[in-house]
């Protein structure tokens, strides 16, 4: 295998830049490819080289193959690194650069293609042992899945098969009527616009459960490690907000077995490259393979953070067809890590993305603030609405917590709403600080993490800064006509 | 001068005079308060009111102010009083976008009739798909965007016809 000179990073935002440090640090060239909407990131000043792409949306340019192809020839980049979504996961766009003699950096075509359907991952873990949930397939028709769904009992939780990010995803907690059938159908729907295949499958729901998830290693020399597990079970609308390394939640003979686990499950996939193993853990401590996502995860700095190994660089080597050169002895962990995910978005309005510009967008000092976006550039509603990750490390989790805390309150955006303040609340509620967490957290707490009513005093602050910082009240000349003037009435 | 002010779902109605260097503020029907506003440096303000100042941090666009103050986010808007008069007004017979996103099913045509909880539209928004169904019976008026199309955030995706029963009262709704 041939050593790596120039890679294209086919991705935009927080990850892109990420990409391009390691790259730069291992004097390795890069390439960013950007749609207009991006001309102005990070990614795009940092990068060695750039190529524009185009599209009929944003989206579809980055994820156009030829455009992507194109690119490497016309730069002479020798690899392609995908970071995640995007093409990161499509088994098709693999073996195109494979055939077209550049290093994909990432698994194999053939993992992507078992992982990447999860009815096929679920048969793959049963013959090969590995625990998974109770579930049911539609394959066998309509009538008898939810026949099949019914008979493993309520709440049931419908899937797309090729999902991922929460897309396709319902939970039916009353099987009376045709409730298990209209969620079906509209889980269907949601997976074919979104994934282009409408399989669907039913699995048990199991209340209050963990995530966590394994990081693995694997490189071209039968070689396979992990670097620990993720907490990932803060979550809204079945994506992550909060993660952290370690868990929390699991001993340490928990912690073996399910790090174990995920090994072997890389293992038995001839799995190549980073990648991570998800469970759902139960309250009991029983667990179950959730899914295996072969790229690398927005939540990969904290495993970084405590075990002190660059993933993308490592991700690079193995493409190159290095050994790992880190036995599963050599990895060591150190303290305690949190990632949070600033997103633009309301969370008093049911976390409904926001739009605008950055008008002031400052991170933290002291912080890793992984981010693609620059003072004064536009959140379009055509990307997923992420801004900035702020991950902090500390020896303690008590500790890490507050610096977590410190983070997002020295963290200023401004022109945006975003959910900085709901993040807050979240590290600061006494059941997230007693470890108490779980997927249904958010729910569950949801009153106490409303924001507080203010004080008379603070609203007038706050009224008073809005009108007297706006232009027409601040115009001498201006004289409300009486028609304008008669329609204000105090409300509540 | 008196307007509206937005702050999250409440309005607020604020008048202001100014004094010299003071305002003689009035915020609803409470007492007059006289206040001034500092700049410091940067977005960094100071609010004095009745002499007690609060540090906050402030950035305006339009007629949008971004506040930090408390250790929380504030985003308030000063409300067109003529926007706000026609809102108040409004029949209930259109429905905005909550939030921007992409229109990706339409199953109705304009004049169409249709019965309450009839779906009419799919939209999604990132991660969320959205069934807009009727919310009563009636004709279908206007659908603004088509299948593909994307929209932003209080955008009208689609009106109903005023029924007849009702159109005495909303006669001057147009």
């Amino acid at each position: 295998m041939a050593r790596i000179r120039k890679v294209l990073v086919a991705n935009r935002g927080e990850i892109a830049v990420r990409i391009i440090r390691t790259l730069k640090k291992m004097d390795i060239a890069s390439v960013v490819v950007y749609h207009a909407v991006d001309a102005h990131s990070i990614a795009v000043q940092e990068s060695d080289e750039t190529v524009e792409i185009f599209g009929p949306t944003p989206v579809a340019a980055y994820i156009d193959h030829d455009a992507l192809i194109d690119a490497c020839h016309k730069t002479g980049a020798d690899a392609i690194h995908p970071g995640f979504g995007f093409v990161s996961e499509n088994a098709e766009f693999v073996r195109r650069v494979k055939t077209e003699g550049i290093t994909f950096i990432g698994p194999e075509a053939e993992a992507i293609d078992l992982m990447g359907n999860k009815v096929g991952a679920r048969a793959f873990c049963i013959k090969n042992n590995h625990p998974i949930a109770p579930s049911v397939t539609d394959e066998c028709g309509m009538e008898q899945f939810i026949e099949c769904a019914k008979e493993i009992g309520t709440p049931l939780l419908i899937k797309a098969a090729a999902g991922g990010g929460g897309k396709g995803m319902h939970i039916v907690r009353d099987d009376s009527g045709n409730n298990i059938e209209t969620a079906v159908k509209l889980a269907s729907t949601e997976a074919l616009r979104s994934f282009g295949d409408s399989q669907v499958y039913v699995e048990r729901y199991i209340d209050n459960p963990r995530h966590i998830e394994v990081q693995v290693l694997a490189d071209h020399h039968g070689n396979v490690i992990h670097l620990g597990e993720r907490e990932c079970s803060i979550q809204r609308r079945f994506q992550k907000v909060i993660e952290e390394a370690p868990s929390p939640t699991i001993d340490a003979e928990l912690r073996e077995h399910i790090c174990n686990t995920a090994v072997g499950i890389a293992r038995s996939a001839d799995y190549l490259n980073a990648g991570t193993v998800e469970f759902i853990v139960e309250p009991s401590g029983e667990f179950y393979f959730l899914e295996m996502n072969t790229r690398i995860q927005v939540e990969h700095p904290v495993t970084e953070a405590v075990t002190g190994i660059d993933i993308v660089e490592q991700q690079i080597s193995i493409a190159q067809g290095e050994k790992l050169n880190h036995s599963q002895s050599d990895v060591k962990k150190n303290g305690h890590a949190i990632e949070v995910r600033l997103y633009a978005e309301d969370p008093e309005q049911d976390f409904a993305p926001s739009t605008g510009p950055l008008l002031v967008y400052r991170p933290a000092p002291d912080v890793r603030f992984d981010n693609g976006f620059n003072e004064g550039q536009i959140v379009t509603s055509a990307f997923d609405p992420m801004l900035a990750k702020i991950v902090v490390h500390a020896n303690s989790r008590e500790e890490t917590i507050k610096k977590a805390l410190e983070g997002c309150e020295q963290t200023l955006v401004m022109g945006v709403t975003t959910n900085a303040d709901f993040l807050k609340r979240v590290l600061n509620h006494p059941a997230f600080i007693a470890g108490k967490i779980h997927t249904g957290f958010i729910d569950e707490h949801k009153k106490a993490l409303l924001s507080p009513e203010l004080t008379p005093d603070e609203l007038q602050v706050l009224l008073t800064a809005a009108a007297l910082s706006n232009h027409a009240f601040n115009d001498p000349e201006f004289v409300a006509p009486e028609l304008h003037a008669s329609i204000s009435s105090w409300r509540n | 001068m008196k307007r509206e002010i937005k702050l999250g779902k409440a309005f607020y109605t604020v008048t202001a005079h100014r004094h010299g260097e003071n305002y003689t503020t009035i915020i609803g029907e409470n007492q007059a308060l006289s206040a001034r506003l500092e700049h410091v440096e940067g977005e960094d303000y100071q609010v004095i009111i009745n002499d007690a100042a609060t540090p906050v941090k402030l950035v305006t666009r339009g007629e949008q102010s971004f506040i930090k103050a408390f250790g929380r986010n504030f985003e308030l808007e000063v409300i067109d009083p003529v926007d706000r008069a026609a809102e108040k007004s409004g029949s209930g017979s259109v429905v905005t976008a909550p939030m921007p996103g992409i229109m990706v099913e339409v199953n109705v045509q304009p004049g169409q009739q249709v019965v309450e909880g009839e779906p009419l539209l799919c939209i999604e928004s990132m991660k969320l798909v959205i069934v807009i169904k009727a919310w009563r019976d009636g004709n279908i008026g206007t659908v603004n965007y088509a299948e593909g199309d994307t929209f932003d955030k209080n955008a009208v995706l689609v009106t109903m016809v005023e029924e007849e029963t009702e159109a005495g009262e909303h006669s001057c709704a147009g």
